[in-house]
């Protein structure tokens, strides 16, 4: 299953590379991992003048990667009946909505449909107000509506939402952006009437705890810079981006020298901060997952408590989340893995990026964006990348949308096969020595 | 395993067609309630740090007083003969005019033609709206702007470009915005421009799919963060003439070309179906 992501963007560069508009083939694999992966960070060149068709495959790339291949392929019945049960959990999503696989991405499909229809129709009814075309404000809004709802971050011009000029279609998009951010089990809880569940949920508050500690950071250091400073490039600008950030979505209403050179460098970090954590888990957004920084915190609560309790005394520390559950070995263990492997290849990302001649700080963002799927670009990212820091990218836009476990799952399986013997005799003295 | 919450979910189910509707609203109703919350959050901590913070008030660099002409003088760009915000031509000079210094560079204060000893020929008007320090037009590229916006910032620059995309309304009458992509092949950089509805109607042809839009000189001032655009990079045209007219250059239908699509779909298709087939096979 983790192979099919990179077989899948293979074939899905073809038209991206026909259409002209990519230095080389490299480039239309970039794109179409960025676009699968729900990065959205664009080597195009002149995207202004795409076509309509490969502007739409673009974004049909982004619906695709943002539900799910399993989940577009059950819900089309490519995989037959009860097909994708066990591929279900391969791609990233160990949740299941409801209990039924066929009926939690049928239900996930319809989310996402119903969704994106409301934001397309109010976002293209604000596009024509603006002036635009009637078939250009259908076709943006439809695409600027998945690109949102998939907080993945394409957008049919290169000026990205600042093309729009519309503080309106910027509202309507973050509020389809929080929709896409939040789990699709938290969906379907709210869907049945129970709206507290959201607000008891530990995740859910711990997001709005990290938010708020964050955004006073943010907010602290971006008023002190010389520009962006004032109240309302503070409130339309700078939060949009946090929010962009945080949802790893990637839109931009700031250029990227605005990002670099007039955004005080605690402002810069702290958006590299909020995509490096990223969004709630089994929702379309990337990053670490802000459950796992609640577990490891949670595991922090636990030793603590263990420390000051008598050695026979047995400390449970639970979380919520669809019904209270006690925080486990294995679930800590999980998380620290995947932060563990996160943090190491934004660390190898951007030293690569240093290595290619880039500044540190425009590496370490890049490098940020690129294994959580963010797509916010400080520059690094642009069409004559070097060859190695593409591939590496490449290599953390997959990874980062697998959540690394899968990944290396599938890298320890190809090893195997090519060095059975090896492994075999690895298993058996493990073996051997647990006997 | 199944907890009691799972076992709930199973009982009633979580698609339940009538009460969709239902859902959906509750699902807009807390979606809107946190984003609400959020950016009500997000709005206070803003507020908050900005009456606590000692940010300096940024402005448009476009009014600073004669007393910086003389440093002006001695900038890199080529000098236009006067500017002429009502679209007269004016005369260029012939080569580079390095060094020349304000006083016998254009004056902000000579608003009679010919009156400076640059150029006395008539028809060569000054910009009244034009102060000392913006004296010097500074013929660029866009992609220039973004990398030398900071000191671009506040001056009046003179750009090419191709007009892609749409004319966006704004809250002023009369004006809108429009998108001006570099020329260069190798560029894709663009920038927002201000119009008026004047300056805008000149504009025969938007640039998308097949289409080369209308090739523009625009010239106005720059601005890196505009304070009266909540902080976008844009500029404000004074004055907008056409180079080249759009061109239209329709795709034609080469069969040949969809070729290798048509087989890969039905490569697609088979695939799909030997995939069920197999598996119907080996339940």
């Amino acid at each position: 299953m983790g192979l099919a992501w990179i077989v899948l963007a293979l074939f899905a560069s073809i038209p991206l590379f026909l259409s002209g508009h990519y230095a080389d083939y490299l480039d239309a694999l970039f794109e179409a991992v960025s676009g699968l992966t729900t990065t959205g960070a664009s080597v195009v060149q002149d995207l202004d003048h795409l076509s309509y068709a490969d502007n739409m495959w673009r974004f049909v790339m982004h619906a695709i990667g943002g539900l799910g291949i399993i989940v577009v392929g059950v819900s089309l019945g490519l995989f037959g009946r009860g097909g994708g049960k066990g591929l279900f959990s391969s791609e990233g999503r160990s949740e299941h909505v409801v209990p039924n696989v066929v009926n939690t991405t049928r239900f996930i499909s319809r989310v996402a449909i119903t969704f994106v229809a409301i934001s397309t129709i109010v976002v293209g009814l604000l596009a024509l107000n603006a002036g635009m075309h009637f078939d250009r404000a259908l076709l943006h809004s439809l695409w600027v509506s998945v690109s949102a709802f998939m907080t993945a971050g394409f957008t049919p011009m290169s000026q990205s939402i600042m093309y729009y000029h519309s503080y309106a279609i910027e509202m309507v998009l973050l509020l389809v952006i929080f929709m896409g951010v939040i789990s699709f089990s938290l969906h379907a809880v709210i869907m049945r009437g129970e709206v507290s569940e959201l607000f008891h949920d530990t995740e859910f508050k711990f997001t709005l705890l990290w938010l708020f500690c964050i955004v006073a950071v943010f907010a602290a250091s971006a008023a002190g810079g010389e520009a962006l400073s004032d109240m309302p490039a503070l409130l339309r600008r700078s939060s949009f981006m946090v929010i962009s950030a945080f949802s790893t979505t990637g839109f931009m209403v700031v250029t990227p020298t605005q990002l670099t050179d007039m955004m005080t460098s605690g402002a810069f970090l702290i958006i590299a901060i909020l995509m490096a954590i990223g969004g709630l888990s089994g929702s379309t957004a990337g990053g670490i997952k802000v459950h796992r920084i609640a577990m490891i915190a949670k595991s922090i609560i636990m030793m603590v408590k263990e420390a000051n309790a008598p050695d026979s005394a047995r400390v449970v520390v639970s979380y919520y989340h669809l019904g209270r559950r006690p925080v486990s070995e294995a679930i800590v263990r999980e998380a620290t893995t995947v932060v563990s492997l996160y943090v190491i290849t934004f660390i190898v990302g951007a030293l690569i990026a240093i290595a290619h001649g880039y500044e540190a700080s425009q590496a370490i963002f890049d490098s940020i964006s690129m294994a959580s799927n963010g797509g916010l670009t400080s520059g690094v990212v642009a069409p004559g990348m070097p060859l190695t820091l593409k591939l590496f990218f490449i290599l953390e836009m997959w990874a980062g949308r697998l959540e690394f476990l899968t990944l290396m799952a599938l890298i320890a399986q190809v090893i195997a096969t090519i060095v059975p013997d090896r492994i075999a005799d690895m298993i058996n003295k493990d073996r051997k020595r647990r006997a | 395993m199944m907890n009691h919450r799972d076992t709930a979910y199973a009982q009633r189910g979580a698609c339940g067609g009538a009460s969709w509707s239902a859902g959906f609203a509750r699902e807009v109703k807390a979606s809107a309630t946190f984003a609400f919350a959020t950016c009500a959050l997000v709005g206070m901590l803003l507020m908050g740090a900005l009456t606590c913070a000692l940010a300096p008030a940024s402005a448009c660099a476009d009014e600073l007083g004669t007393a910086n002409a003389a440093q002006n003088a001695s900038a890199n760009g080529t000098v236009q003969g006067s500017a002429d915000a009502a679209g007269v031509p004016a005369e260029e000079q012939a080569g580079d005019v390095e060094g020349v210094s304000a006083a016998e560079a254009v004056s902000s204060d000579a608003e009679t033609p010919g009156a400076t000893s640059v150029d006395a020929s008539e028809g060569n008007y000054v910009d009244p709206a034009q102060t000392a320090d913006n004296s010097f037009i500074y013929d660029t590229s866009i992609a220039s702007l973004a990398q030398e916006a900071s000191f671009h910032d506040g001056r009046v620059v003179q750009i090419l470009g191709e007009v892609v995309g749409d004319r966006i309304s704004t809250d002023a009458p009369g004006h809108y915005w429009i998108t001006v992509e570099a020329e260069e092949s190798n560029d894709s950089s663009s920038i927002s421009v201000l119009v008026s509805e004047s300056q805008a109607e000149k504009i025969d042809t938007y640039g998308r799919y097949g289409v080369v839009g209308t090739r523009v000189q625009v010239r106005g001032v720059y601005h890196q963060a505009c304070d009266e655009h909540d902080g976008l990079a844009d500029i404000h045209a004074t004055s907008l003439e056409v180079s080249h007219p759009g061109v239209e250059m329709p795709d034609q239908f080469v069969l040949r070309e969809f070729l290798p699509g048509i087989v890969l779909v039905a490569v697609g298709i088979a695939l799909v179906v030997l995939f069920r087939i197999v598996r119907e096979r080996t339940r």
